[in-house]
């Protein structure tokens, strides 16, 4: 984890807690699920974490690009940087995707980036 | 040989109107009864991820339920009684005329009185008096409260409990009524799915979940869309679907009109995950065939599956695999339809208004379309699916519903003739 050491701190330490495993040898190459083996209930509870931890709200349409450690890595990056990070001013509530009426501002940023590499079976779930 | 068991009366309260015509008209028309959420007091409403819901609309407690009565109940067990009451009076079930003992009451309901509950805890913290906390609270949010109450109101003395497992709480409930007349526990069941929980918990607890359609909050009447590739989450939905289930004999005896044969029931645990179906659609598969068996029937005789269908991702995929799986060729000759994607996920109540819907469409000919469902996932396509009504004879019917808990089960219900 070298990209932004005290996010990566910061997540290593949230992992710890969702997973309960020695978290040291863990790499942003680390898949949640195959490599960390988080099913998608688990892959949620790591979310709500993450949300506490940096206190932000993470649509459901971004979860989509997070399959690996470094993405959210990324991701979180993305959205911490400072004209984001100044306020929590994320409302809690983003409206993903491209709903006409959003009354919420997201920054550039993290709006664009998750689409790409959404991969539409890596999110397949419930019941 | 097993003891025949029909369905004699039909009641329903969903979001497309109270009543069994204005329900059956409306999901002919395909007209869909999801609306933005009405805001909850002070809580910051763009707070809550998913906004849209299937809300029953235009329901008064008070022209169905003596006023003082109506006050004391939870929503949930205002539409059960109600819903009861319907079924009952469509059945021509004359409670003077039936042996009390003979006449139960089962009732399926996954939430409870959840709207009671967030309300009186609320006022319970703002407030800091614990002895308002009404007399009329404990009784009303036991969970088989409204099983009581329905009996209470017929008087019906015969077996009387609730079930609750989630999302397949009604079905569990037509099926445990199937058993108890054909071991003759009783001649008669009124059976009752409820739920009404869109409260500021059940709907933040489920968008905590990933569980709800998050995309159409500015365009709810398309949020709900099983089986479509836009499709992002189920739509939190409420109501309330009965049934009057008796044993043939027992119709007949009373020369009651028979909409249809309950000839089947499965009740089995994926024993996996919480929250997750597993993905390959075996344990799906499995119940249905169980169901089938059940009902001395093969795949190959399947003519319409009313699908649990909620709009997840991946729970629409899974049925759809599990459908295949089991009816192989004949999977592309069945009807499907998803009542959901008209009312949303009403929850405990989906498994009694799926079989109300499949109960009208063996007596009509005709299944209601699938709305919303313009762009087919090939992860859960099937010529069967159509967003326009289909006609077709219906001889076998599958009635599927799964729930949390890692628990699924299907009804097979047949033409009676």
């Amino acid at each position: 984890m070298t990209a932004n050491n005290a996010i990566a701190e910061r997540l290593r330490a949230t992992l710890a807690k969702e997973l309960k495993q020695d978290v040291k040898s863990i790499t942003p190459e680390h898949t949640l699920r195959g490599d960390l083996g988080l099913n998608s209930l688990d892959a949620i509870e790591l979310m709500f974490r993450i949300e506490e931890e940096f206190d932000l709200s993470i649509p459901d349409d971004d979860i989509q690009g997070l399959v690996k450690v470094g993405d959210v890595i990324d991701y979180l990056e993305r959205r911490l940087t400072p004209a984001a990070a100044t306020a929590h001013a994320i409302p809690a509530a983003t409206a993903p995707r491209p709903s006409p009426a959003a009354t919420t501002t997201r920054p550039p940023s993290a709006a664009k980036a998750p689409a790409k590499k959404a991969k539409a079976k890596a999110s397949r779930r419930h019941a | 040989m097993k003891k025949r068991v029909v369905i004699t009366g039909l009641g329903v309260v969903s979001p497309i109107g109270v009543g069994v015509g204005e329900f059956w008209k409306a999901a002919l028309a395909g007209s869909s009864g999801i609306s933005a959420v009405a805001p909850f007091d002070t809580l910051p409403m763009d707070a809550f991820r998913s906004r849209v819901v299937g809300r029953v609309r235009d329901f008064n407690p008070a022209a169905h339920l003596d006023s003082g009565q109506a006050d004391r109940l939870d929503r949930y067990a205002q539409f059960g009684l109600v819903a009861a009451k319907e079924a009952i009076t469509d059945a021509g079930l004359r409670m003077d005329q039936e042996a009390p003992y003979r006449v139960g009451v089962i009732v399926g309901a996954g939430m409870g009185a959840m709207t009671m509950g967030e309300r009186e805890l609320t006022r319970l913290y703002l407030d800091l008096k614990p002895n308002r906390v009404p007399p009329s609270f404990i009784p009303a949010i036991t969970m088989n409260s409204v099983s009581g109450l329905i009996a209470l109101a017929h008087g019906a003395k015969g077996p009387n409990y609730t079930i609750s497992t989630a999302c397949s709480s009604s079905a569990h409930a037509i099926g445990q009524a199937l058993v108890s007349i054909r071991t003759a526990q009783a001649d008669v069941v009124i059976v009752v799915g409820a739920d009404a929980s869109i409260t500021p918990l059940v709907l933040a607890g489920f968008g905590s979940l990933r569980a709800l359609s998050t995309r159409y909050n500015d365009d709810p009447g398309r949020a709900s869309r099983p089986f479509d590739r836009g499709r992002d989450g189920f739509v939190l939905g409420e109501g309330a679907g009965a049934l009057i289930l008796e044993s043939l004999a027992h119709a007949r005896k009373r020369r009651a009109r028979i909409y249809v044969e309950v000839a089947g029931y499965a009740a089995t645990s994926e024993a996996y995950n919480m929250v997750i179906p597993r993905e390959d659609g075996a344990e799906m598969a499995a119940t249905m065939s169980m169901a089938l068996r059940d009902a001395r029937t093969t795949p190959a005789q399947v003519d319409y599956v009313n699908a649990h269908a909620t709009s997840t991702i991946r729970g629409d995929e899974v049925e759809i695999r599990g459908i295949r799986r089991l009816l192989k060729a004949r999977a592309s000759k069945v009807l499907i339809s998803a009542t959901k994607s008209i009312i949303g996920h009403t929850l405990g109540a989906a498994g009694s208004i799926g079989a109300v819907a499949t109960a009208m469409a063996i007596q009509s000919g005709l299944v209601h379309p699938t709305i919303n469902y313009e762009d087919p996932d090939p992860e859960c396509q099937l010529p069967g699916i159509a967003a326009k009504p289909q006609e077709r004879r219906i001889k076998v019917a599958l009635v599927n519903a799964f729930g949390f808990g890692s628990n699924n089960s299907s009804l097979v219900l047949k033409r009676y003739d």
